[in-house]
């Protein structure tokens, strides 16, 4: 297994490639596009032993990637932003006819034109029963497509798993990645066989049937959750296997640093990075501080995660979206999960990185002296904390 | 005619008993469009007036043939996805999507002509019963000009739809359809033989087939249950609804009327033209001798 | 009040079964008669009866299913000797 200095594009790029996929369909856009130019190119040069359709709009593409996944087919797309605005239809589907489709979502903007990095794009389909993934680095991205897979085919689950990576801080960084051999990957994911998926024309099966109030959609929307119950489960169990093959093991979150911490951070995707150095650091000053990183962000790993923070004082999470005239989604969870426990910690939280804005050092230290200080004396904070708000050092509390 | 078309039929797929509306245009142009092409056909169908007349609750089929349920604005995406899903098993299908017009011609105009322009070999039927019908005939892109419906209301105002439809056949050909054709339920033997066709050039994987079919609704044009067939006659021998198809760059027409009879006859049968002056039956008498003479120029 | 059995669902909204038939031939309030001395078997009426309510027999004449017979009148109106015509049914 070599290095290689990869974009976050070519990295997931191939290690799609190595998936033996059957079927992919993709659309430009910023700051994925250069995923569907690298598929298309491997399709081209016999690389990939795949079809490429060229779609005329994600709407399209999801809805090609329905059919085909009806039909058997192992397939992929890559998304961001107003793109998966876009096919915001279609995916509501995929979920209820079980089809278990992989997709690259590079976590972009919804709303604004803004072409950074922010989490609002998947976050305003989390209740859709996709298996959301966010990455920290690309090797991360490379271990987690190969692994959605197999999460997303497990007759536990059959649900579709989006891996989100943050546009433009992920996508098109460089850094050294190993892309697992094919021999590898063949050995660790076996081949796409759906049993209840059937267009045999002797069993005439009739699917995406309707379902109303009085008839079974109660019943299935339970089932469904069951399914992403369950996925928590398997997400654990395929991420120790692959540990075992590779020597990187990811679960449903990273406890970074949690020992007798009395400050816990709680981030996601590529922020992670950062936070860490600045952890570490802290650490080295003498500071009680820790990260735990959620990976797994639909099923929200509320055990997992609840095991990683008990028994720190402050909990601050750094949530890359809002919800507006809500509380935003990271906080919303972490809260639910300490809500029933008595003597939870105090619970701050903190909007970082929005519309890609940049998440530094300088300005991840002033949150954490912030936040210790607003438990020394009153032990809460009244509003949320805007990291890099008005562009400086200084993060608002509004 | 009706021996020629009986042997081409390869089953009766549809179970009976179905909650379409008597008299129903659009349950005939479904029934011969799958009984032609047969048992090894993967249906596609949206929301819609065939879609709710082919489904029932409690999770029980009306066709005997594997079928799936796209969302109103994608018809023919999905089908592009299963038939490569099938190349790809090696297995051979036909693909058919049976469709309105309002999924066809307004919400999925998109996706359905990045399929002709894909030359995904899929088959394509619109059945043209100029409403969305089944949410209660509002109107569509393909509502004709003058047409009554809840959407283009007669009153003080407003008198009907003030616009003519859109050209779908045109723009199908003009996107890359392998093959395409307008049939009518009133000449089923022309119908059948294009289905056939269909199933040719898709089976050749020339590219996509599409057949606009028109299907007379009772319920939304207002006409007696029993005249059907009458309305499809009269729109094809008035020249308001020309039969012909495309292929490899040439158009033919599959059936001429020796002497066209004025579009006031069809116009009268119908109570949704009821309230048309004169003047606007005029128009529209203009506007369909002004069609073919362009048909007749292009010879 | 519908029993549904939460541990027999299929795993996603699939149509398995055909439809036991339902007897649409209620709806009627006009009905259909063939008269056999009439009737030139044509097949005119076969071809555009929108339910398929009428089937070949064989001797290769045609007969009205009556069960799913919607009485719209496509038959009567067409047939061109006028073998079929529409009776008020009560």
């Amino acid at each position: 297994m070599t290095l290689k200095l990869l974009s976050g594009n070519d990295a997931v790029s191939n290690a799609v490639k190595t998936c033996k996929i059957d079927l992919i369909s993709a659309m430009p856009i910023t700051p994925v596009s250069p995923i569907s130019e690298k598929l298309a190119q491997f399709v081209a040069d016999g690389d990939l032993d795949a079809r490429f359709i060229e779609a005329d709009g994600e709407h399209s593409v999801m809805s090609i990637l329905t059919g085909a996944s009806i039909a058997g087919c192992r397939t992929f797309t890559a998304t961001c932003g107003t793109g998966l605005g876009f096919m915001c239809n279609p995916i509501y589907n995929v979920p209820v006819m079980r089809l278990p489709i992989v997709m690259a979502v590079g976590n972009r903007p919804q709303g604004l034109l803004d072409f950074l990095s922010d989490h609002s794009d998947t976050m305003s389909v989390r209740d859709s029963g996709w298996i959301q993934m966010y990455v920290e680095n690309n090797q991360e991205a490379v271990d987690t497509v190969i692994q959605a897979y197999k999460i997303a085919e497990d007759k536990r689950v059959l649900l579709p798993v989006m891996m989100c990576f943050d546009g433009w801080y992920l996508s098109y960084l460089s850094e050294p990645v190993t892309i697992p051999s094919q021999e590898m990957v063949d050995s660790f994911l076996p081949p796409f066989k759906p049993d209840h998926l059937s267009l045999d024309p002797e069993k005439h099966l009739a699917y995406g049937y309707q379902v109303n109030a009085e008839n079974y959609n109660m019943e299935f929307r339970c089932k469904f959750n069951q399914a992403m119950e369950r996925a928590k489960t398997v997400i654990t169990e395929v991420g120790a296997e692959y540990g075992s093959l590779t020597g990187r093991t990811h679960g449903l979150v990273e406890p970074f640093m949690t020992e007798d911490a009395e400050l816990i951070l709680v981030t996601m995707g590529s922020m992670t990075g950062t936070a860490k150095q600045v952890v570490k650091e802290e650490r080295a000053k003498g500071k009680a501080i820790g990260l735990v990183k959620v990976r797994s962000f639909r099923p929200f790993p509320g055990e997992a995660l609840m095991d990683s923070v008990k028994e720190a004082s402050i909990v601050v999470t750094l949530d890359r979206s809002i919800s507006f005239g809500g509380n935003p989604p990271l906080y919303s969870e972490v809260a639910a999960t300490l809500f029933p426990s008595e003597d939870r910690p105090t619970l701050m939280g903190a909007y970082a990185g929005v519309g890609g804005r940049d998440v530094t050092e300088e300005r991840l230290r002033e949150l954490i002296t912030q936040t210790l200080e607003a438990y020394e004396k009153k032990r809460t904070i009244k509003g949320r904390i805007w990291v890099g708000f008005n562009g400086g050092e200084n993060n608002k509390v509004i | 005619m009706s021996k020629q078309v009986e042997k081409e039929m390869r089953g009766e797929l549809v179970a009976e008993g179905g909650p379409l509306c008597p008299g129903c245009g659009a349950s005939l142009a479904l029934q011969f469009a799958l009984n032609t092409l047969g048992k090894n056909t993967v249906l596609l169908t949206t929301p819609g007036c065939v879609c709710m007349g082919t489904l029932t609750f409690d999770l029980h089929t009306l066709v005997k043939v594997p079928q799936i349920f796209t969302l109103f604005e994608n018809p023919a995406a999905p089908a592009t996805g299963v038939k490569a899903g099938l190349d790809r098993a090696g297995t051979e299908m036909n693909v058919l999507c049976f469709m309105g017009d309002g999924g066809t011609v307004d919400l999925g105009l998109g996706g359905v002509t990045g399929v002709a322009e894909r030359g995904d070999p899929v088959i394509y039927i619109c059945y043209d019963n100029e409403a969305y019908m089944n949410t209660g005939n509002q109107r569509s892109s393909s509502t004709p000009y003058g047409a009554l419906t809840m959407t283009t209301p007669v009153g003080k105002n407003l008198k009907g739809k003030s616009r003519f439809k859109k050209d779908m056949p045109g723009i199908m050909a003009s996107s890359g359809a392998a093959y395409v054709a307008t049939a009518s339920i009133a000449y089923i033997d022309d119908y059948v033989q294009k289905v056939r066709r269909a199933e040719e050039v898709t089976a050749n994987d020339e590219g996509m087939a599409y057949i606009h079919v028109q299907a007379p609704c009772p319920t939304g044009w207002r006409f007696q249950t029993k005249d059907t067939i009458k309305v499809a006659r009269l729109a094809v021998q008035s020249g308001l609804w020309p039969l012909y198809e495309i292929y490899s760059d040439e158009f033919k027409l599959t059936r001429r009327p020796k002497e066209r009879v004025p579009v006031r006859e069809y116009l009268n049968t119908q109570g949704r033209f009821r309230h048309l002056s004169d003047e606007q039956k005029d128009l529209i008498q203009a506007h369909t001798e002004n069609r073919w003479r362009k048909i007749d120029e292009s010879r | 009040m519908k029993k549904i059995d939460y541990n027999n669902l299929p795993e996603t909204p699939t149509a398995i079964k055909l439809r036991p038939p339902v007897e649409t031939g209620l709806w009627r309030t006009m009905k259909p008669v063939m008269d056999d001395e009439i009737c030139v078997k044509c097949g005119i009426c076969w071809m555009y009866c929108p339910e398929r309510a009428i089937k070949k027999t064989k001797d290769n004449g045609y007969k009205i299913n009556y069960a799913y017979c919607k009485g719209c009148g496509i038959c009567g109106e067409e047939c061109p000797t006028g073998a079929i015509k529409m009776v008020e049914e009560i």
